[in-house]
């Protein structure tokens, strides 16, 4: 689980998935501004890890397992074209 | 046949998913539907193929590399539920999968479609976001009962001609690629309500006013500087966003919008709001965060019906004393 939990979620603010978790469970704004205060940024980025990862925390059951996979597939687009995609 | 079935059911056992399914052959050669989503699977085998009444396949959420060529002779599946795996191509008689009505691949890394993907011309619902595509054939215009279509998070620089055959498709999703402009065909689709470009490259839009029936637009995060239609003739439009784009004016058509409930212009270049934004009446969320805007104009006083607002990121320090307002970023 550890494994997991530290993870970097996305470039942008560099916080780990323990850390976003924390920021998503102590606000009550909706996703997209909520999103903001993980990444620190205006940009769409690190979409479907962030988006998966809030909705998991709004249901009350975390699959770190899933939000790190989404997290490879991302880094994975990442390499190939050496750019943010919004993934 | 009969050791298809077998090897099937030994397969499962494999994979210690047999209590899962009937034990007795013939029942389980007789099903319809198949949930094998998030089994960490890396592979199923051919003799699926055994499954001949198969209606629903679910397979998501895996690690599957590959499909197995046999799934093509599933002639009565209808739904397959293939989203989240790493698929890096499709078997190339897929299209004789006639029957297939909703087919989801989000989320794999497919890079091309089998030619005979287009033969697929019962699909009313497909989702192909979050995959590695760079090109799309002329030939997805054959798939004219498609209703419901996903391309997002692709690399689409550009898109052939190919909604022109598409009269009742209602949802389109282009978000995330990479285009420069849209194709003209689009203002054919005459049953559209949702349209997302969000995070594309448009510097400009041709004319959506065809699109009457748009009740969701999103065009966040592309590289627009005016808006150059009419927006007044999107008559139905409930939901506007243009965040993260570099406007430095709102249009005044915008006011004439009347079921307009969702307002989201966060993130441009806009120092002023137009006069006639209190026209507004069904408006009840209104984002204007991170522009240059130093006063509301007087009528956004008539937003009666306004409950949220996020204003931050402007000169304006006071927050607009509105009846209804619940919730304001700034105090």
């Amino acid at each position: 689980m550890d494994l997991f939990t530290c993870k970097i979620i996305c470039e942008c603010g560099q916080k780990s998935i323990e850390e976003a978790v924390a920021i998503f469970r102590s606000t009550s704004l909706p996703y997209k501004k909520a999103k903001k205060l993980v990444t620190e940024c205006n940009q769409t980025c690190c979409r479907r890890p962030l988006m998966a990862l809030f909705n998991m925390v709004e249901f009350g059951e975390i699959d770190y397992e899933e939000i790190a996979f989404l997290i490879e597939q991302k880094n994975n687009r990442w390499d190939e074209e050496g750019e943010n995609d919004g993934e | 046949m009969a050791n298809d079935i077998r090897d099937f059911a030994n397969w499962l056992k494999t994979q210690g998913l047999e209590h899962t399914f009937p034990r007795e052959l013939s029942k389980l050669e007789a099903i319809t539907c198949l949930d094998l989503g998030r089994k960490k699977l890396t592979h199923v085998p051919e003799s699926i193929e055994a499954l001949k009444n198969l209606s629903v396949l679910k397979i998501s959420g895996n690690r599957l590399k590959h499909l197995p060529k046999s799934i093509s002779s599933l002639s009565h599946l209808r739904n397959l539920q293939c989203e989240n795996n790493l698929l890096e191509s499709l078997p190339e008689d897929f299209g004789k999968l006639e029957s297939l009505v909703i087919l989801n691949l989000n989320g794999n890394q497919l890079s091309t479609l089998p030619e005979s993907f287009y033969a697929l011309s019962n699909l009313t619902r497909l989702t192909l976001a979050v995959n590695r595509l760079h090109e799309l054939s002329p030939s997805f215009g054959r798939l004219k009962k498609l209703l419901h279509v996903s391309l997002d998070t692709n690399y689409f620089s550009n898109l052939p001609e190919v909604f022109e055959s598409m009269k009742s498709l209602y949802y389109l999703d282009l978000s995330f690629n990479k285009l420069t402009k849209l194709p003209e065909s689009l203002s054919a689709i005459q049953e559209l309500e949702t349209l997302i470009l969000e995070g594309n490259l448009l510097h400009n839009l041709p004319s959506l006013e065809s699109h009457d029936m748009l009740i969701k637009l999103n065009l966040n995060s592309n590289h627009l500087s005016t808006i150059d239609f009419d927006l007044s003739k999107l008559e139905d439009l409930q939901i506007l966003t243009l965040e993260n784009n570099l406007l430095t004016q709102l249009p005044a058509s915008v006011c004439s919008l009347q079921k307009l409930n969702y307002l989201n212009v966060s993130s441009n270049d806009l120092s002023t709001l137009p006069s006639c934004i209190g026209n507004l009446q069904s408006l009840y969320e209104l984002d204007i965060e991170d522009n240059a805007i130093q006063t509301l104009p007087t009528s956004f006083l008539e937003l009666k019906n306004l409950k949220t607002l996020y204003m931050d990121n402007n000169p304006l320090t006071q927050k607009p004393l509105l009846p209804n307002l619940e919730y304001c970023d700034i105090a």
